[in-house]
């Protein structure tokens, strides 16, 4: 197997847009409500902290929070809701919100995903599957250009997990993100906890996802646990963000880092919140991965 | 298969009872991979997430309502409001209007008359905490108008200000559901003459019980009324209105917004 060597080709992805780049602890956490108040007494050593932007969309408390919070570490803003993958354009009202934000804090990153929620009037909360063919890619690269015409500046998607998978795929679900970021410019937030729920939900090498995946394109990658559930006697991994990563998941990000390098990381966690402590010390476990792979003068981000 | 046909079956499976999967067009099953686990089965898992975060959204917005129903029936209101009123974008801390009417409306839920208030009440605070954080008018601005202009003027309320009124003692209802030691039970037999304002003047969510003829000022306001034919109004019902207190009041409650809409130059 051809591994290239840890860090350039991030490196050349990193200098292309924006051009200039700052230092960076690589490991991040997803910020969320019930850790605001202990964020802000104790000040842990995490690189960066990460939101979904729907969440300040207005004013409030949680603005109040995330003023104090982005003042003190880099920020990225993972949205959940443009619902990039429907067929039909990117909601205009969302993407004004979002702007709004963006000129606000200034994110070093902005993502979404490669998936579908809204379908006319109706916005059904999930992140719903696609099939991967021709015509699924023609309207992706429209409504990430609209997204990224509209921001003035490359956004990420993310590789999903899905529960079931559709019969005309023309392309494997790497291809397809990797064709992505060639005609639209965008980058990708490669999620090793999906490409391991993938691996399990489909049938497919987890090593040889990653192997097929452009290093260059990965400007940021999530970890997250899942749970397992049994139909028959089967199992399906489901998505949930209410555990530790587990460890086939840590193997696969320690072989994610070696090809592709150090790239800013997210440990992210969404229901049934542990003791921010938890989620520092999982990041903690990225960080010594990370330093394993790649010598500390190597950790940049984008500005 | 086209991907908005896709979609559109897709929408149409996750915005009705999970049982209609069972008798699923063949030519919609035929779209997947049938593989260890049956297309029906995977797309059960997908209608478990959208009407499971949906419903957690719900208890979100409403627990004092969850509280007086229980989980399970709340779970079983929350799935036919789900089904009627699926979300129009992706906020999802905006999602649960119109909760107040279909509860009014929900047959098992006759027999506490008073829940359609409560969710009123709940929604608004919910608003009120997610409201854009405005100005507020500042103490002196209605001062510096010219008194012959004052009449015309326009005094908007805050953006997270919602107005409250019920014939249910619905503070008393709401405190008793929130402090578990309390066993004194409102009397809901009595008629009441609830009028509230709910309003977050900084990072704070208020709930400001409000006098009949302050109400119906704030109301009028609401309305986009100019000052002197608020005041007019409201003195037609109720003679005894003291203006001058009422916006005082107001002003160091921070009720007003600095947004005038009409400022007469």
């Amino acid at each position: 197997m051809d591994k290239p060597s840890s860090i350039p080709h991030n490196e050349q992805a990193f200098s292309s847009c924006p051009p200039d780049l700052f230092l960076i602890d690589p490991v991040g956490i997803g910020l969320r409500s019930p850790h605001y108040q202990e964020i802000l007494d104790t000040n842990p050593a995490i690189g960066w902290v990460e939101v979904h932007p729907e969440n300040y969309f207005c004013g409030g408390v949680h603005r109040h929070f995330l003023d104090q919070i982005a003042a003190r570490y880099p920020l990225s803003l993972h949205a959940v809701g443009l619902s990039l993958g429907s067929d039909q354009a990117v909601n205009l009202d969302h993407l004004k919100q979002f702007k709004a934000l963006i000129e606000r804090y200034n994110p070093f990153n902005i993502s979404d995903h490669v998936a579908w929620s809204a379908s006319g009037n109706a916005h059904l909360n999930d992140l719903l599957p696609l099939p991967y063919n021709s015509e699924t890619l023609l309207r992706l690269n429209t409504n990430i250009q609209q997204t990224q015409d509209y921001f003035g500046r490359a956004i990420l998607v993310e590789n999903p997990s899905t529960y079931i998978a559709f019969k005309d795929n023309e392309m494997t679900e790497p291809e397809f993100m990797n064709a992505l970021c060639e005609q639209t410019g965008c980058f990708m937030l490669l999620d090793i906890n999906n490409i391991y729920v993938q691996s399990h939900n489909h049938g497919l090498d987890p090593h040889e996802y990653i192997d097929q995946i452009n290093p260059a394109f990965v400007r940021e990658i999530h970890l997250a646990g899942h749970i397992e559930k049994t139909i028959g006697a089967h199992s399906i991994l489901i998505d949930t963000h209410n555990q530790t990563v587990c460890a086939a998941v840590w193997a696969l990000y320690e072989y994610a880092v070696t090809r592709i390098g150090a790239v800013p990381t997210l440990i992210e966690w969404d229901q049934d919140f542990p003791p921010l402590q938890t989620l520092l010390d999982e990041a903690q476990r990225a960080r010594e991965i990370i330093q394993k792979a790649a010598p500390e003068g190597m950790w940049h981000a984008p500005r | 298969m086209l991907l908005a046909k896709i979609q559109k079956h897709f929408k149409t499976l996750m915005t009705q009872p999970a049982h209609h999967l069972d008798d699923c067009e063949s030519d919609v099953l035929a779209l997947f991979e049938e593989g260890d686990i049956a297309a029906r089965e995977r797309l059960k898992i997908y209608h478990n997430n959208v009407t499971g975060s949906l419903i957690e959204a719900l208890r979100g917005t409403y627990p004092i309502i969850e509280k007086l129903v229980g989980e399970n029936f709340f779970k079983a209101a929350a799935r036919g409001f789900i089904f009627n009123h699926p979300p129009t974008n992706g906020c999802l801390h905006e999602y649960g209007q119109g909760f107040d009417i279909f509860i009014k409306d929900h047959p098992p839920a006759q027999s506490l008359p008073y829940l359609a208030d409560i969710a009123a009440l709940e929604f608004a605070l919910n608003t009120a905490y997610y409201a854009p954080d405005d100005a507020p008018l500042a103490p002196d601005a209605l001062s510096q108008i010219a008194p012959d202009d004052l009449a015309q003027t326009i005094v908007p309320l805050r953006a997270s200000a919602a107005l409250i009124q019920s014939k249910y003692p619905v503070i008393e209802i709401r405190d008793f559901c929130l402090d578990e030691t309390q066993n004194h039970k409102p009397d809901i037999t009595q008629l009441h003459q609830t009028k509230l304002l709910i309003i977050r003047p900084h990072l704070e969510v208020h709930l400001l019980p409000l006098a009949a003829d302050e109400y119906m000022a704030l109301d009028l306001l609401t309305k986009k009324t100019p000052l002197g034919e608020t005041v007019e109004t409201t003195m037609t019902k109720y003679q005894d209105f003291d203006f001058a207190s009422f916006l005082q009041k107001h002003s160091a409650l921070e009720t007003f917004s600095a947004m005038r809409t009409n400022t007469p130059t």
